[in-house]
């Protein structure tokens, strides 16, 4: 599915995110993605879904080169990805039902998006998407006016809706409780394997990654230091590895515009 | 014995005080070119002309036949205030979406997009070229834009709409723009993930978020429309104004009070309704 051949990421601001990556990930896998805050997960998974391109190194999607995939193609592209954030990243006044059929995005045109803003369109596939999250109830409710875990089950749904050949997920638990947090992980690990897509999904929590992810990639300071299975790494190397002073989180948020103040 | 000390010290800033001294010279300077003279008030004739237009003034003109004159500068006045804003909000939508710059060239969403300096040029093309056309539509005051219609088109109010539409448009188009600017990007990442285009995500992303301060602006900009509406008619553009401009001309001040009277409860009327309106939007 990915072909990752000297992948590297610097910002336009000098940060190198990520460095030299050499990776593969098949049809159907299941990755969780594992590193300190500021370690290059989430610019992993922005290039993964073709919203950012690497600066060195090859990536290939599907078999197409990155480089190569510009306009309606990179659009084509973008909706066979289906990516869930940890800050949900709904619209917050749309209604819960436009927020799920944004998933047909990808193939609608721009007069069908219109029109479904006025007069929903497919919308069995929304009752659908949001029966099988367990919130087919929410239909039309304002979307925040959802809780955090209620949010991340609306996102999941549009990416039912999407219906797209790989899940990607950053850090989908990281702004939710512990015990909503397993209950997300378990919905995308039985999504991916009942529809056989590959899923790959960014954790801070150590545990939940070694018990529903046959392989975990760790990246520390934008480089991979372990791809394997669960019990190729003891307890005490992952503990080795979160210990590792973290960078600071803004780095990893750096294509997030700044707040200028007011110049008084 | 020390002095007492200060939290904050105060510096003394030389800068400060040279422009201090600058202002108030400025000032001083200004009432003189402009022969601004308060005691001329004062003067006997001013005094006696004041007079005979406070008394002209009571009791206001309240003839049923005058106060059914009133009703069609009335509507006039709102109907030019409401469609000016309207054709404003029409105009002004698509140019803030052009010239919006996280839309078309800048932040996180265009990190994929290719470069070259044909396609860096033609990116940021459409953006100068509405802030362009904004700033001039706005920098023409309303006024200036009716008189120039009254020309064209003849008295009345279609002059009055077209002259708030342009005005206006520019002033909203600002506006929406900045707005548009400053939602929150991530569900815009979210939505450009699943394959949305440019268009859709102005409509599924853009627009929702900014929406509620649109609305709010517009709201008070219709308020804002129909105190200038008022004065429209003073170049010939119709509505309640036209009437006040006529009375005063025929030293009819008791319809002039009433004209003031009606114009001052429209407008405490409609900031009532915008008030009312905002709060159920914000």
């Amino acid at each position: 599915m990915f072909v990752l051949e000297g992948v590297g990421k610097t910002f336009a601001n000098g940060f190198v995110a990520l460095r030299d990556l050499h990776l593969r990930i098949a049809p159907g896998e299941r990755v969780a993605l594992l590193g300190p805050s500021g370690a290059g997960k989430t610019t992993l998974l922005r290039l993964l879904n073709a919203t950012l391109r690497p600066t060195a190194g090859r990536l290939t999607i599907a078999g197409l080169d990155s480089r190569h995939l510009h306009g309606k193609r990179l659009r084509q592209v973008r909706r066979t990805i289906g990516t869930i954030y940890q800050q949900y990243n709904l619209v917050p006044r749309l209604r819960v039902v436009h927020n799920v059929l944004a998933g047909h995005l990808g193939r609608w045109s721009g007069w069908r998006a219109a029109l479904s803003l006025l007069h929903p369109l497919q919308l069995d596939t929304a009752v659908a998407a949001l029966q099988h999250v367990g919130l087919a109830d929410r239909l039309w409710q304002r979307t925040d006016q959802l809780s955090g875990g209620e949010q991340q089950r609306v996102a999941i749904a549009r990416v039912l809706v999407q219906d797209p050949a790989v899940i990607l997920a950053d850090e989908p638990v990281a702004s939710l409780d512990p015990g909503l947090a397993e209950g997300i992980v378990r919905l995308l690990v039985d999504l991916a394997v009942q529809r056989q897509k590959t899923l790959v999904v960014s954790l801070h929590h150590v545990p939940l990654a070694r018990a529903y992810f046959p392989r975990l990639l760790a990246l520390q300071q934008g480089r991979l230091v372990y791809d394997g299975p669960p019990q190729g790494l003891s307890a005490a190397a992952w503990q080795a590895l979160f210990a590792e002073a973290p960078l600071p989180a803004a780095a990893e948020r750096a294509h997030v515009r700044p707040v200028t103040a007011f110049p008084l | 014995m020390s002095a007492p000390s200060l939290p904050f010290p105060s510096k003394r800033r030389p800068l400060s005080s040279l422009l201090a001294v600058l202002f108030l010279g400025a000032v001083v300077l200004s009432a003189r070119v402009a022969e601004v003279r308060p005691q001329a008030l004062l003067a006997p004739e001013a005094l006696e002309h004041l007079w005979a237009f406070v008394r002209g003034m009571v009791p206001p003109a309240h003839s049923p036949a005058f106060l059914r004159s009133l009703l069609t500068p009335l509507r006039e006045t709102v109907q030019m205030a409401l469609l000016g804003t309207l054709l404003a909000a029409a105009l002004g939508l698509p140019l803030a979406v052009l010239a919006a710059s996280t839309v078309l060239f800048a932040g996180p969403l265009h990190e994929a997009a290719r470069g070259g300096p044909l396609r860096w040029l033609a990116r940021r093309l459409p953006y100068l070229l509405s802030r362009l056309l904004l700033n001039v539509l706005r920098a023409i005051p309303e006024l200036v834009w009716a008189l120039l219609f009254v020309r064209v088109l003849g008295l009345g109010p279609a002059p009055g709409v077209l002259a708030l539409g342009i005005s206006y448009g520019g002033m909203i188009g600002k506006v929406y723009a900045d707005l548009l600017e400053g939602v929150d990007p991530g569900p815009l990442l979210a939505l450009q993930s699943t394959g949305a285009s440019r268009l859709q995500l102005v409509l599924y992303g853009w627009l929702p978020q900014a929406l509620p301060n649109m609305l709010a602006y517009t709201l008070y900009r219709w308020e804002c429309a129909l105190r200038a509406s008022a004065l429209m008619g003073f170049v010939g553009a119709g509505g309640i104004g036209q009437h006040i401009e006529l009375a005063m001309r025929m030293f009819a001040y008791d319809e002039v009070a009433s004209l003031i009277l009606v114009v001052f409860c429209l407008s405490a009327a409609v900031e009532r309704l915008g008030d009312a309106l905002r709060r159920r939007l914000l």
